[in-house]
């Protein structure tokens, strides 16, 4: 039996509405977390001179 | 549809292979059959149709961000996270020199060991600063730095009770940083270390102890390895998170491991080894070997998430002062004919480089159309600023680690392999 498949446009379809729903949770994220752009203690030791 | 601009295929074992996200850090690992069908679809993604299996697998790339509609910018989503990160409101970073003097004399040092030091009028024109700053942020982030800052330990013990309570006062956290060379860390200064509330130390050993010495030794000419490394152990039992530093060149590069055979197992978690070749040492060596062999050992590994920041100049809401209070752009900047300003009676007091200084930071990297087409550019964010503006062609690729992106990601996956197998995903 021939398998189903899926033509472009519908997968383009799906595609952009996952997509954006990724961007929507990313954006979330973004404003909910106070956190996410503070510095980090990892800012302070990576420099390529020496100590 | 179309492809992340960031996505990359790295060989992991014979039969894995992983399609990573420079920009995500997300990854999948793949074994050969679904390789071949990521692959294909990677190679050749818009087709008339798609097997069932096909359009899954997309749909699964779609939702782990590897793939997207073709309306996403993802350059415009670095650039708004580099700039939510240098003009976040969130912590004050204070990053003071105690002092420019060391009992240290090191071989590669790019420091002048001025003897200059802090003084009391310094010491309360901090506090005063700190006494406003922690009024407007959640956080104050204090890192002590040098020379070698435990020689103005008492300062450190005072002025740390001080800042503390000014935070408490304000409801503003505190918390510190201290970047040492070791020596000093007597039994005294680890038993301060909880109430000047230091929770991070890095400390450096470069090598074992013929290695080390040569590149380390004390101002008499004495080795320093044996006290380091002593200290180091009984640091490792407090309650202090320790980046390991060793700095790399090919005289000592074959006795890395045996260093860090030398911590006992059971610590190696609580320390971030952090390494970097000589900056002398040209071309860079790479350090892939070492620290996979690091994370075997049971080392923790820094690089697993982008922090779209490169060093405390990132960020607006930093202070970097010397110990006479002038006010330069970095950790690395300690000549004072560097300063752009001052910190005089707990304010910021600019001089007209510091317009100069601040045009440099608010520039962002993704106007560098080299940068912008660099798969690299959200893990690397363009590298120092200091190195930038000293060579407009400057890069950052395999400096200092000498690691290339594909070496980067598969040290993040063995990283989690080893110590976050949860987060490992399969397609």
């Amino acid at each position: 039996m021939e398998k189903k498949r899926v033509n472009i446009e519908e997968l383009e379809a799906v595609v952009t509405n996952e997509s954006i729903n990724v961007e929507k949770e990313d954006e979330a994220n973004a404003r909910n977390s106070e956190v996410i752009s503070q510095p980090s203690d990892d800012t302070f030791i990576i420099c390529d001179n020496h100590c | 549809m179309k492809l992340s601009q960031f996505n990359l295929m790295v060989g992991i074992s014979p039969n894995e292979t992983a399609l990573y996200n420079t920009l995500t850090r997300n990854y999948f690992l793949l074994d050969s059959t679904k390789f071949e069908t990521v692959n294909g679809l990677i190679q050749n993604l818009h087709r008339k149709d798609y097997t069932e299996e096909e359009a899954d697998v997309i749909v699964n790339l779609t939702k782990n961000r590897f793939i997207m509609h073709n309306g996403v910018d993802e350059i415009e989503k670095i650039r708004n996270r580099e700039e939510a990160v240098k003009t976040q409101q969130y912590a004050q970073v204070i990053i003071l020199k105690t002092t420019l003097d060391c009992n240290f004399r090191c071989i590669y040092c790019y420091q002048e060991h001025d003897p200059i030091r802090m003084d009391d009028k310094l010491q309360e024109d901090m506090i005063q600063y700190v006494t406003e700053a922690s009024k407007k942020y959640k956080r104050i982030s204090f890192v002590w730095f040098g020379g070698e800052p435990l020689l103005e330990l008492d300062r450190m013990k005072i002025m740390s009770q001080k800042l503390i309570d000014i935070c408490n006062e304000n409801d503003c956290e505190y918390t510190a940083a201290m970047t040492t060379n070791g020596y000093l860390l007597n039994d005294d200064i680890l038993n301060n270390l909880e109430a000047m509330r230091i929770k991070k130390a890095q400390i450096t050993l470069d090598g074992t102890a013929i290695h080390h010495n040569l590149a380390r030794p004390h101002m008499d000419g004495s080795g320093t390895f044996d006290v380091i490394y002593h200290n180091i152990l009984k640091i490792l039992s407090l309650d202090v998170d320790l980046t390991l530093r060793i700095n790399v060149n090919p005289d000592n590069y074959l006795e890395i491991e045996n260093l860090l055979d030398m911590i006992p197992t059971e610590m190696r978690s609580k320390v971030r080894v952090c390494m970097a070749n000589w900056f002398q040492t040209k071309p860079k060596l790479s350090l892939y070997s070492i620290y996979k062999a690091a994370i075997e050992k049971g080392y923790s590994y820094l690089g697993t998430r982008n922090n779209f920041s490169i060093c405390e100049r990132t960020f607006d809401n930093m202070i970097s002062v010397l110990p006479n209070g002038e006010l330069v752009s970095c950790s690395e900047e300690c000549k004072r004919t560097a300063a752009f300003g001052k910190l005089e009676n707990g304010a910021i007091i600019i001089n007209d480089e510091a317009a100069a200084f601040k045009a440099e930071n608010r520039a962002s990297i993704t106007e560098n159309e080299r940068c912008r087409n660099c798969i690299e550019l959200p893990m690397c964010m363009g590298g120092c600023v200091q190195a930038r503006l000293k060579k407009p062609n400057y890069c950052a690729k395999f400096v200092p680690d000498g690691l290339s992106v594909e070496e980067k990601a598969k040290l993040h996956i063995f990283s989690d392999l080893r110590f976050n197998p949860e987060a490992v995903k399969r397609i």
